[in-house]
């Protein structure tokens, strides 16, 4: 069973086979948490968040399109409860212009130096990814924390892959120098 | 066994939580694309009715009598619009924050976009005989709303006694002409010195003009032939007129 893509399962749990949303929830409950803890501390909410993203897939498991990755598409809920959260909760404020999407650059295109680039900035960034705005925190986390490529990414935040690579590069800028920052003191 | 997969397993099997049938997610999606289609198409015909009812009292024409008179024609048009797309912007705004299952669409693009077809085609649709087959069927069958509206003035106070007028040159002599507006009504404009020196629109000719009102007298400082941008039933007459009728 667990040879089956995530695709496959979606396809078996629709027909009926609704045992099976326990193999999805196994594959995914201890990255989703991983992702979910970048934004939060409190352990209950970050569980709470988790549970109702399950919920949501599993009741809106009918609108997935299974030519599409399910990988992208559980982040993508993972993404928008955690938001809801925290614009609950107050502290981030959301954009009406955003001038990323509107204008992105066009250089900013996937690098083939990403490992080497993974581990520099992964030291750096655990200490300093709560200093910059959630736009581009959530951008590093889910290239350098989970690995999804721009595409993925894309598909995840519903923004051009351009606007991808151009807060990728804005959000590493705003690290290295929070990182400076840090040194002087 | 996790407790959030106990939890959500037990949910499935008391049935606390099921999946929404596929055939209502379709029905959404159908729904939320016939409201939009709507949207589409109440905004394109009462852009296309602004287009006309501009064109039709002259005030289109304003960017051709200069940069200046541009702003004349901005702040000709209705204030009621700008309300409006105020209004609805913030309604988007507001929907898109609250419901968005992505919370950084570019709502911005998407309202320019639409926006910006919406106009375009608007400008299509004046180009058709449309909105001037409503107005004399709205006219014909007393049909006092849509008439107003189609023959609504409009003022242009911010400017002091400057206003434009549009129609078709009745009769000329030395130092007048006198049109007759799309409206019906019979205008003696009054030629400024300015204008005086250059040969005056033949009889027949469909002109706008850019003037003043001193008193009771219209005094235009610009004439000019609106044939450039024949609209809805200008087109007809124009048409008319090549045909001979």
């Amino acid at each position: 069973m667990d040879t089956q893509s995530d695709e496959q399962l979606v396809g078996r749990i629709r027909k009926g086979e609704k045992e099976l949303f326990g193999i999805l929830i196994d594959r995914y409950e201890a990255k989703l948490t991983r992702y979910i803890k970048r934004f939060l501390q409190n352990e209950e909410d970050i569980t709470d968040i988790v549970q109702n993203v399950f919920i949501k897939v599993f009741v809106n498991l009918q609108s997935f399109d299974v030519d599409r990755l399910f990988n992208s598409w559980i982040y993508r809920i993972a993404h928008n409860e955690t938001v809801t959260y925290l614009k609950k909760r107050g502290n981030e404020k959301v954009s009406f212009l955003d001038f990323d999407t509107m204008f992105p650059h066009p250089f900013a295109k996937e690098t083939a130096d990403k490992p080497t680039l993974d581990k520099e900035l992964e030291d750096l960034m655990t200490s300093s990814l709560s200093l910059i705005p959630l736009k581009y925190k959530e951008i590093l986390v889910l290239y350098y924390y989970e690995e999804l490529s721009y595409q993925e990414i894309a598909d995840i935040l519903h923004i051009p892959i351009a606007t991808v690579g151009v807060r990728l590069r804005r959000g590493r800028e705003q690290l290295e120098r929070h990182i400076k920052k840090e040194d002087h003191i | 066994m996790t407790n959030i997969k106990t939890n959500i397993l037990q949910f499935v099997e008391k049935n606390k939580i099921s999946m929404i049938p596929r055939w209502k997610f379709v029905l959404y999606s159908l729904l939320g694309v016939t409201l939009a289609i709507f949207a589409f198409v109440v905004l394109t015909f009462f852009g296309s009715m602004i287009i006309f009812v501009l064109a039709k009292h002259g005030f289109l024409y304003l960017p051709l009598f200069g940069l200046g008179e541009i702003m004349h024609g901005i702040l000709a048009i209705p204030l009621t619009l700008f309300i409006l797309t105020i209004v609805l912007i913030t309604i988007v705004e507001i929907l898109v924050h609250k419901y968005s299952f992505s919370f950084r669409k570019p709502v911005i693009v998407t309202l320019l976009t639409l926006t910006l077809l919406s106009l375009v085609f608007s400008f299509l649709l004046t180009l058709t005989p449309m909105h001037g087959g409503i107005r004399r069927y709205a006219e014909e069958n007393h049909m006092g709303f849509i008439s107003r509206e189609y023959n609504r003035p409009i003022p242009l106070k911010e400017f002091g006694n400057m206003t434009v007028l549009r129609g078709m040159i009745i009769s000329t002599s030395s130092d007048e002409v006198i049109i007759k507006t799309f409206d019906n009504t019979m205008e003696v404009v009054y030629a400024s010195t300015s204008i005086k020196e250059n040969p005056l629109p033949e009889v027949g000719e469909d002109v706008v003009i850019f003037g003043s009102i001193i008193g009771d007298k219209f005094e235009a400082i610009q004439i000019r032939d609106a044939d450039i941008f024949p609209f809805g039933e200008y087109m007809e007459k124009r048409r008319g007129r090549m045909m001979g009728r």
